[in-house]
This record gives C-alpha cells, sequence and structure tokens, in this order.
C-alpha cells in the first residue's frame, strides 16, 4: 500500500514538474538557447495569480486562462526586443542576457512587490479525496489534471495546427523552413511567447500548491525542471513527462529508502550524470532504438 | 624610455602590469601599518581584494575558456568548509590550510569538469547549476549521511579567534598571485589555447590542441583560486555556514562580476569586483533596499551582454590604443 | 596612454575606499571629570530578515525595537543621571543570509559608528552576528536565538532566550503530569522530526535525555531531520504515520509550520499529542491554518496570557503598533530594556563597563517568565517557558506553569 501511494503521490508531483518544463523544452527545441528566465516568469506568474486571488478570489486554476496570454506577450516582446538580437552569437551570450532578465525580474519583484513569502491558499486547500486507503490531496490533483489537459493541448496545437507544425519545423531544420517559405522570425517569437505563456501557467498552477517569494520561487523545484528536460532530451515534449515521472519516481523511493533530505540531492545528481551519459535524454535512447 | 616601449610593447605592457599589481597591493598592505585603528578602511580592502580574486578566478573558466559557470560558489564553499574543518577540528593554522583547501577544490573541479566540459553549447553551464547546488546540500546533509560531525549542517562550524591583519596581509599576498596568474595566463600558450577553444573547439582540435586538458585545467586553477578566497573568508569571518557560502546567490555574483567588468580581460574582473563591493556598501545603505543593487546588476548585465561585451574594460578600452591592448583580449595582430 | 585606464584603476579603488575615511576606532566622548559618560544622543543598530521565510517574525521585532525607542525618545529620552540621553535606532534588512549579516553588523560599528548592538534573528543568523561583536569588542543583547552554540567562545554578547534543551524538557515535564492523571499513555511513543540546525538537534537532544532518565515515560520510536523552508514534506509525515507514535513533535519555523501541518491534514493523520516546539499560537500561522491549528502545544518565552503587571503594561503599549503581542515582539521590547537600563545603571557607554553591567545585573521588571531575567556566564539567560494549547476559534490558553494556567489542556487531542 505504501508502493501504491508513492507512485500515486509520484504521479502528481509529476504533472507539477512537467508543467514547468515543458516552456523550457520548447524554447530551446526551437531556438536552442535556454530560457534562463523560465524561473523569473514563473515567478512574475504566480504573483500576479496571488493578486487576482486577493483582489477578486480568483482561483488559481481558473487564473491561467488570464496569466498565459499575458506571459504570451511578454514573452514574445523579450524575443522581439532582446533575444533577437543575440541569436547569431555563441550561446554563451543568450545565456548571460537571459540569466540578466532573469535577475531584473527578481530583483524588480523583490523591490516593489516584497520579498515576503506569499501563499494562494484557495478554499479547498486542505480537502481530500479517499480512494481506500489512499489519500490524495485534492489541490494538487487538479492540478495534475490541467497538467494533463495543457499536455494534450500543446501537443495537439504541435501535431494538427499548421503553427504547430511550423514550429516543430523550425526546430528541425531552421534554413529549411526558410526555403520552404515559413516566416522564420515571426514563428520564433510565437515559440518564445508560447514557451513563456507555458511558464506562466506553471506558475499560476503551483501557487495551488506551494508557497513562493520572489528570489527563490519553489526553491529547488526550479532546478529540477533543467534535470526534467534534460532527462527528457530538450526537444520532445512526450519525453518531459516521461521523464518527470521518472525523477519523481526516483525521488519518492531515495525518500523512502533512505533521509528525506535527500531527495534534492537525487535530482541534481541525476541531472549531472544525465548530461554526461546521455545527452540526448531519454528520447534520444528512444529514437535509437527505433532506428537500430 | 618610449623607444623601449616601442620596441617591446608586449613586454613593457606586461611588467607595467604587473607594477601596478604589486603597487595596489603595497598600498593596501600598508593600511594596517598605518593606522591600525583604520577598521573601516581595512574592511572594505579586505572586501574588495576578496571580490576581484573570486572575479578573476572565475574568469579562467568563464572568460578565457569560455564556459559559464553558474555554480561557482561550490568551489568557494568547499575552500571555506576545509579550512574550517581542519581549523576547528585539528587545529590547522587556517592561513596555512590554503594551499589544501585549494587543492581540494582543485581536485573536485577535475572530478566534476572531466566530463563535464566535453559538453556542447550551454550544456555544461546548466550542468554547473546543478553542481552548485548538489554541493550545498552534500555539505548541509554531509554529517547525516557519514554520521559523523563534521560540517555541522544547517547550523554552520563557529571557528575561533584569528587576527584579521593577517588575514588581511594574506588576502594582498593572493590577490597578488591570483593576478600574476592571469597575466601569465593571457599572456602564454595555456591562454592561447583557451582562446582558440573558445572560438572554435573543433578547429583547434584539428590543430592539435589538446583542448579536454586544457579546459580542466583552467577550471581547476579557477577552483584553486576561489577556494582560498573561502578559506580567507573562514580566517576573517570565523563562523560559515551552507546557505551563505554555498548559495546560488554567490554563484550568481561571482558571474555577475567578471562579466559586467569586462569577460576574458585581466583587469575586467578586477573593475566588476570594485563596482560589484562598492554599490554594495553604498546604494543599499543610502536606499535602505537590499534589492536595489540587484537590480541595477541585472539591468547593465542585459546592457552589457546586448551592447559591449567586454563590460567596463571595453568601455574603458575604446580609448586608446594602447588601453585596448592593455585591456582586451588578444586580437589577431598582436 | 597607459595611464588612462590606470588611474581609472586606482581613481576606482579610491572612491571605493572613500568612505574609510569616516571610519576608525569608537571612542566615547568626554573627559574622565564628567560624571555622566553618555554623549546627548547614542546610536544603535540592528540587522533583521525583513525579507524571506522570516520576514513576519522579523517585523515585528522591528516593530517593537522602534516602539521602546519611539516612546523613549518622546518623552524626552532616558534618564542618564543628569541628563536626557536620546536613542537614534537604525535597523537593516539581512535578507536571512547570515554572511551578509555579519557584514552588516561590521558596517555598523566601522563605518556607521554605532555606539551598542541589538540582536537579530534566527539562530545561525544570530551564531555570525555574535562573532563580529565579539571580534569588535561591542556588547549586543539578543533576544532572537536560543540555541547553545551561539554562546561557544562569547565574551561580548548577551541573549535573553533560554536553551532549546530546556524547552524539551519543559514539555516532557508537562507531560508527566498528563501521565499521571491518565490523559496520556505511559510510555508516551514519541515521534520527532527536527530541523537541520543546531536548534532541531538541541530538540532531539532534549527529548532523548528526558528518555534516558524515565525511559517507562519516554520512547522515542522514530526521528528524523529535515531541509529549512521545505515545499514537501509528505515522503516524510509517511514515515511518521508509519512510526505509529502517539505523540508527534516538531522542532520548525513558522514557514515550515504552516505548509508541514496543512500536509499533516491532507494525509489525515492524527496524535495524541501535537507539538512544533516554540511554534503554535502565532497568528499568521492561525490566521493561515484556522482549524487545523486546533490543540496545538507550544513551549515558549513569553505569552501575552501571562499575569502581572509588567505584562500588562506592555501590553497596553505594544497594541499601538497593531502587530500581534507574540513572544518575538516581548522579546525585541525585553532586549532594549535591558540596553538601555545598562546605560542607565552606569552612567556610561563605555564598552566594557556596559559588558559589566550587562553580566553582574539581574534585570528585574522583567515580561519573562519568572519577573527577572539573569545571564549566566556564557551570557544566556535561563528562564522557564511558559506552555500554550491551541483552542477553536482562533483561541488559546496557558497551561503550564500551573500556578499561571488559565484553563486546562485538552488531553489527548480530540479526534475529529
Amino acid at each position: 500500500m505504501r508502493l501504491v501511494e508513492a507512485l500515486i503521490s509520484a504521479l502528481l508531483v509529476a504533472g507539477l514538474y512537467a508543467t514547468m518544463s515543458y516552456g523550457l523544452a520548447l524554447i530551446y527545441g526551437v531556438m536552442k538557447i535556454i530560457n534562463l528566465a523560465n524561473a523569473g516568469v514563473m515567478m512574475l506568474a504566480a504573483f500576479t495569480t496571488f493578486f487576482l486571488w486577493q483582489s477578486f478570489g480568483l482561483d488559481p486554476l481558473v487564473s491561467v486562462l488570464v496569466v498565459a496570454p499575458l506571459f504570451f506577450v511578454v514573452g514574445a516582446l523579450i524575443e522581439v526586443v532582446f533575444v533577437r538580437r543575440v541569436l547569431n552569437e555563441k550561446p554563451v551570450v543568450s545565456l548571460l542576457l537571459l540569466f540578466g532578465i532573469l535577475l531584473v525580474m527578481q530583483a524588480g519583484a523583490s523591490l516593489f512587490l516584497g520579498g515576503d513569502v506569499r501563499s494562494v491558499r484557495p478554499v479547498y486547500v486542505q480537502e481530500v479525496i479517499r480512494l481506500g486507503d489512499v489519500v490524495i490531496a485534492y489541490n494538487r490533483l487538479l492540478v495534475f489534471v490541467a497538467g494533463v489537459i495543457i499536455l494534450i493541448g500543446l501537443e495537439l496545437f504541435l501535431r494538427r495546427t499548421f503553427l504547430g507544425r511550423a514550429i516543430r519545423a523550425l526546430a528541425q531544420d531552421r534554413d529549411a523552413c526558410r526555403l520552404a517559405g515559413i516566416d522564420v522570425r515571426r514563428v520564433s517569437m510565437i515559440a518564445f511567447g508560447l514557451g513563456t505563456a507555458l511558464a506562466g501557467a506553471a506558475g499560476a498552477l503551483l501557487t495551488a500548491v506551494f508557497p513562493f517569494d520572489p528570489v527563490t520561487p519553489y526553491g529547488t523545484l526550479q532546478l529540477k525542471s533543467f534535470t526534467i528536460i534534460v532527462l527528457g532530451g530538450l526537444e520532445s515534449i512526450p519525453g518531459i513527462a516521461v521523464a518527470a515521472f521518472v525523477l519523481a519516481v526516483a525521488e519518492n523511493l531515495t525518500v523512502t529508502i533512505s533521509k528525506p533530505q535527500l531527495e534534492n540531492l537525487v535530482s541534481f545528481v541525476l541531472l549531472v550524470v544525465v548530461l554526461v551519459v546521455m545527452p540526448g535524454g531519454l528520447a534520444a535512447i528512444i529514437r535509437r532504438r527505433r532506428i537500430a | 624610455m618610449t623607444a623601449l616601449l616601442a620596441r617591446f610593447p608586449k613586454r613593457a605592457l606586461l611588467i607595467g602590469q604587473i607594477g601596478l599589481v604589486f603597487a595596489v597591493a603595497i598600498a593596501i598592505a600598508l593600511i594596517p601599518v598605518i593606522d591600525e585603528r583604520s577598521f573601516n578602511l581595512q574592511r572594505i580592502t579586505f572586501f574588495l581584494l576578496w571580490y576581484a580574486i573570486l572575479a578573476s578566478s572565475w574568469n579562467m573558466i568563464g572568460g578565457y575558456a569560455g564556459q559559464i559557470s553558474f555554480g561557482h560558489a561550490a568551489f568557494l564553499g568547499m575552500g571555506a568548509y576545509v579550512t574550517g574543518i581542519l581549523w576547528s577540528q585539528l587545529k590547522w593554522d587556517p592561513l596555512l590550510t590554503l594551499p589544501a583547501a585549494g587543492l581540494v577544490a582543485a581536485l573536485y573541479a577535475v572530478l566534476v569538469g572531466a566530463p563535464t566540459l566535453r559538453l556542447r553549447g550551454p550544456y555544461f553551464a546548466i550542468a554547473t547549476i546543478g553542481v552548485g547546488e548538489a554541493t550545498r546540500l552534500f555539505f548541509v546533509n554531509f554529517d547525516d549521511i557519514f554520521g559523523v560531525t563534521l560540517t555541522k549542517g544547517v547550523t554552520g562550524i563557529s571557528l575561533p579567534t584569528y587576527d584579521p591583519v593577517t588575514v588581511h596581509y594574506a588576502t594582498v599576498v593572493v590577490f597578488v598571485l591570483v593576478m600574476l596568474t592571469t597575466m601569465w595566463i593571457r599572456a602564454g600558450r595555456f591562454g592561447l589555447g583557451l582562446f582558440a577553444i573558445n572560438m572554435d573547439r573543433d578547429a583547434a582540435e584539428t590543430a592539435g590542441v589538446p583542448t579536454a586538458r586544457l579546459q580542466v585545467f583552467a577550471l581547476a586553477a579557477s577552483a584553486f583560486f576561489a577556494a582560498t578566497a573561502g578559506s580567507l573568508y573562514a580566517a576573517r569571518q570565523q563562523f560559515l555556514d551552507p546557505a551563505s557560502m554555498f548559495g546560488f546567490d554567490k554563484s550568481i555574483a561571482l558571474v555577475l562580476m567578471p562579466v559586467v567588468g569586462g569577460l576574458g580581460t585581466v583587469w575586467g574582473p578586477v573593475f566588476g569586483a570594485v563596482l560589484y563591493s562598492s554599490v554594495q556598501d553604498r546604494i543599499s545603505s543610502i536606499v535602505n533596499n537590499p534589492y536595489l543593487p540587484a537590480l541595477i546588476y541585472g539591468v547593465l548585465l542585459v546592457v552589457i551582454v546586448m551592447f559591449e561585451p567586454l563590460g567596463i574594460a571595453g568601455l574603458l578600452g575604446r580609448g586608446t590604443k594602447y588601453a585596448r591592448a592593455l585591456l582586451m583580449p588578444k586580437d589577431g595582430d598582436e | 596612454m597607459r595611464g588612462l585606464y590606470a588611474v581609472a584603476l586606482v581613481a576606482a579603488f579610491v572612491i571605493a575606499a572613500c568612505g574609510g575615511g569616516s571610519g576608525g576606532g569608537t571612542a566615547p566622548s568626554s573627559s574622565a571629570a564628567v560624571t555622566v559618560n553618555v554623549p546627548d544622543t547614542v546610536k544603535l543598530a540592528a540587522a533583521l530578515p525583513l525579507t524571506g521565510a522570516d520576514s513576519s517574525i522579523a517585523k515585528i521585532m522591528k516593530d517593537s525595537y522602534e516602539l521602546f525607542f519611539k516612546q523613549l525618545n518622546d518623552a524626552g529620552g532616558l534618564q542618564v543621571g543628569s541628563k536626557k540621553v536620546k536613542f537614534d535606532l537604525k535597523i537593516e534588512d539581512n535578507k536571512g543570509d547570515a554572511a551578509a549579516s555579519g557584514q552588516l553588523y561590521e558596517k555598523f560599528i566601522t563605518q556607521d559608528n554605532v555606539d551598542l548592538l541589538l540582536g537579530g534573528y534566527n539562530t545561525t543568523i544570530v551564531t555570525q552576528e555574535v562573532k563580529v561583536a565579539n571580534r569588535y569588542k561591542m556588547p549586543y543583547v539578543g533576544g532572537g536565538g536560543a540555541s547553545s552554540s551561539i554562546y561557544v567562545d562569547n565574551v561580548w554578547a548577551v541573549g535573553i532566550l533560554a536553551s532549546i534543551e530546556k524547552l524539551a524538557a519543559t514539555q516532557l515535564d508537562f507531560i508527566k503530569t498528563q501521565q499521571d492523571a491518565n490523559k496520556l499513555p505511559k510510555p508516551l511513543k514519541i515521534a520527532v522530526a527536527y530541523e537541520n540546525s543546531s536548534h532541531g538537534k538541541e530538540f532531539l537532544k532534549g527529548i532523548q535525555d528526558g528518555e534516558k532518565a524515565a525511559p517507562d515515560r519516554f520512547k522515542v520510536v522514530f526521528n528524523e531531520t529535515f531541509d529549512l523552508n521545505g515545499r514537501d514534506y509528505t515522503s516524510l509525515l509517511n514515515k511518521v504515520k508509519d512510526a505509529n507514535a502517539d505523540a508527534y513533535m516538531i522542532d520548525a519555523r513558522v514557514a515550515d509550520y504552516i505548509t508541514m501541518q496543512t500536509q499533516y491534514k491532507q494525509l489525515g493523520m492524527y496524535h495524541q499529542y501535537l507539538t512544533y516546539g516554540p511554534r503554535g499560537p502565532e497568528k499568521a500561522a492561525r490566521d493561515a491554518l484556522k482549524d487545523s491549528s486546533d490543540y496545538i502545544t507550544a513551549a515558549t518565552w513569553f505569552d501575552s496570557l501571562m499575569p502581572g503587571d509588567n505584562v500588562k503594561k506592555w501590553l497596553d503599549t505594544f497594541k499601538a503598533t497593531g502587530d500581534s503581542p507574540e513572544w518575538y515582539a516581548a522579546s525585541a521590547w525585553e532586549c532594549a530594556r535591558i540596553l538601555t537600563g545598562a546605560i542607565q545603571k552606569g552612567l556610561t557607554i563605555d564598552k566594557q563597563k556596559i559588558h559589566d553591567i550587562l553580566f553582574s545585573t539581574s534585570w528585574d521588571g522583567s515580561l519573562f517568565p519568572g519577573g527577572s531575567i539573569k545571564f549566566d556566564k556564557t551570557g544566556q539567560a535561563n528562564n522557564d517557558y511558559v506552555m500554550t494549547q491551541n483552542t477553536p476559534s482562533g483561541n488559546r490558553i496557558l497551561i503550564w506553569p500551573k500556578d499561571i494556567a488559565t484553563g486546562t489542556a485538552t488531553m489527548p487531542v480530540p479526534k475529529k
């Protein structure tokens, strides 16, 4: 029974982890840059959700519908004004640029919104659902379901719509896209905006479950998303979902077998190991199998 | 004199810079001698040199080798803790532990760097975030993992008293060593090799440059000096805790200083350190908000990345030919 | 031409070091012939974690310090001998970082030239601050750190909070009375979770010492540490659930208490005795947790339900800030009172004399239990704790010591 509970707990947490990581993966896939400002966007989205909840009583899950489009626009602006100029330079440059933007977001939020820890506590924050012996937190379940909806929506978008396919094409071969007549600049901007919209959605959802502050939003959860996209293969959305589950299970097992403090250590050791041993992540391994 | 300058411009500039380092070092070293009670000046200059040491050491891997490290606090903290433990448990004199601390960090760098420096693009940078965090967690949980009382977890290590003036002198010495090392790297074949790797790794490899070995060595040297800075901190502040020593905000500062000051230049990190420590001191007092400096750095970073990649050194260097030769990294016609 | 950058570099160094000119040794004013050796305005400073996880606590302490000195200054100042002395208090934000706080205190001493120091909050940070105070031989009066590890090698700092081991021991003493009244089982199986710090470790030790002394009464069936500022305690809580203990005793900070208790209730857990060490009745927690925090027991250094004129007078004064009068506020107030009392007693701000007075005096008229604070030779005070239990609708009662209790504890915790 403990095992079942652990697996379910891992599944729910995986939903959260995956939601955080889609945006990062998308942007990397299309533009080959790591959006370090992902954490900052999530944090700002969390604050927006908090203020919406505080002023209008808007439920965080509903806020997603407001927050995601808002941060789509923010992301598109960032792409046009800043990122576009450094796309042709060494990867280091875009890394530092987005890092600088992250710092501005964090410092700005601390300065103008205060560095305190905030918490959104919707009405159902302590409700639980019982399936026999297993207890499931209601808010986590909702966030998980939202995560699944987003996953499905994203995959449908990428596979069924022209824009989505254009984005995937751009991820595969930029020059070929130009030849095919795709407006590379516009699609890039949209992809980046979509990435930040996803980050924004993640930020809104996570407020329903965890407290947050400007400087370390969700503590080490943020850095875990890096582990996930690396594990899942930076360019595959379903890979992310699977990777998130793998990470969650690994963490849960470590904690159950040994000490709870090692939980975060696991993710980072995994990150470094995966980067070194399997740079393509799980998706690469699966692809290799298919070819072979 | 000018003839000499014209005949051996590189040599003359190098000697001039070395001279400047010594001049600054001696000036700062004399402060406690001249006025024993100049505590404030001693405090300011200690942290100035300390930041300069850290920024310059980061520059060895981030600037010269072109591999951005977002987890450098790992080495800083490691040095601090090695010193802290050797001092509190084995009663070694803290300043004598400096080489040991540096060596431990350098070995750790080799361990971590050998597999990760092979990674392309931004992967190394991401890996360093992981390394930084993992090191912090490791030190926080060390005692519980191994069942000993060594790092004392979150509470931190409390250290005995030590003469801050001695630490002051030691800091000056380390500063001189770091600057000389930086200049040696830039002037020599090692730097040339790093520069080549930075430009185009594949081409460098084809040309026979031992890319892996050079990069690992750069990381090790960088870690060595960052660790010594940690040791100096331990000797002076007498207290270490993992959140302060390994914190991500320290890693951020270590990136900010050299990048804003001038990535890949000799004096850039020093400028960055001067800027950082003076902003810390002045602005937070005036405004009584500790986040305004952070906002300023963030904006500076964005501006610099977009417009003047060589930071403050670049801005100053636009002035004259000699200044350019001094401050900028090597270009084709040297 | 080389001069250009050389000048720039040197200029930069000079500008940065510019503020050093005003620094230097801090010497008390006036000559030996005058009886009162105190300037017209005494400068004090403290650093607090005004942003970050402990910000709500830090704000309460800041408000308390400021209220004390505002009142004093408004009344014309402190009467020191024949003159009235005003106070200039500076409080800065250390963002909850110990290294930053150490550097701030050093700046206070060498650059801002303060005369004496007031303490900050949370054991790790206070330990660093005390090091700085000792290095510069500057008196420091603090009420934000309780771990004895703060006072190792300490000469110049005093702290008014009693040790954490005593906190644990006090709770065990209370439990003994409940066992004798057949309200709690004997032996009591205890699960302990403690924060990964000296604070937490001392809490565990206090409980383990109690177990050793009376193994027929207490049995620690589970103990494990957890990281501070955690977001997810479900794995730890599941282990506690499996331990099947009667009592669950945790040592945590307020933010972690709120997070953990939320998840505790989500998992549908129950224990006959539940405590978060010194945490429990905080208004912020009660507002967030509502009835999930009912019946939680706590042992603190002060509670506004305590009887006595000192307490009543202070409560009336403190209403002005609008904050909740929690122990942090009382603690900050006491520090200010004791520090100014030392100046008043010694007619001086000479550091050595203030130090001697702080250590040798019994500070009566105190808000703390017992009404008097006396520092031992390491600098730590050793007052008794009071215990409270949360009751429904956001209320609470004092349950210990017996003679000041305002109600009978509900033991065991009622099953919902």
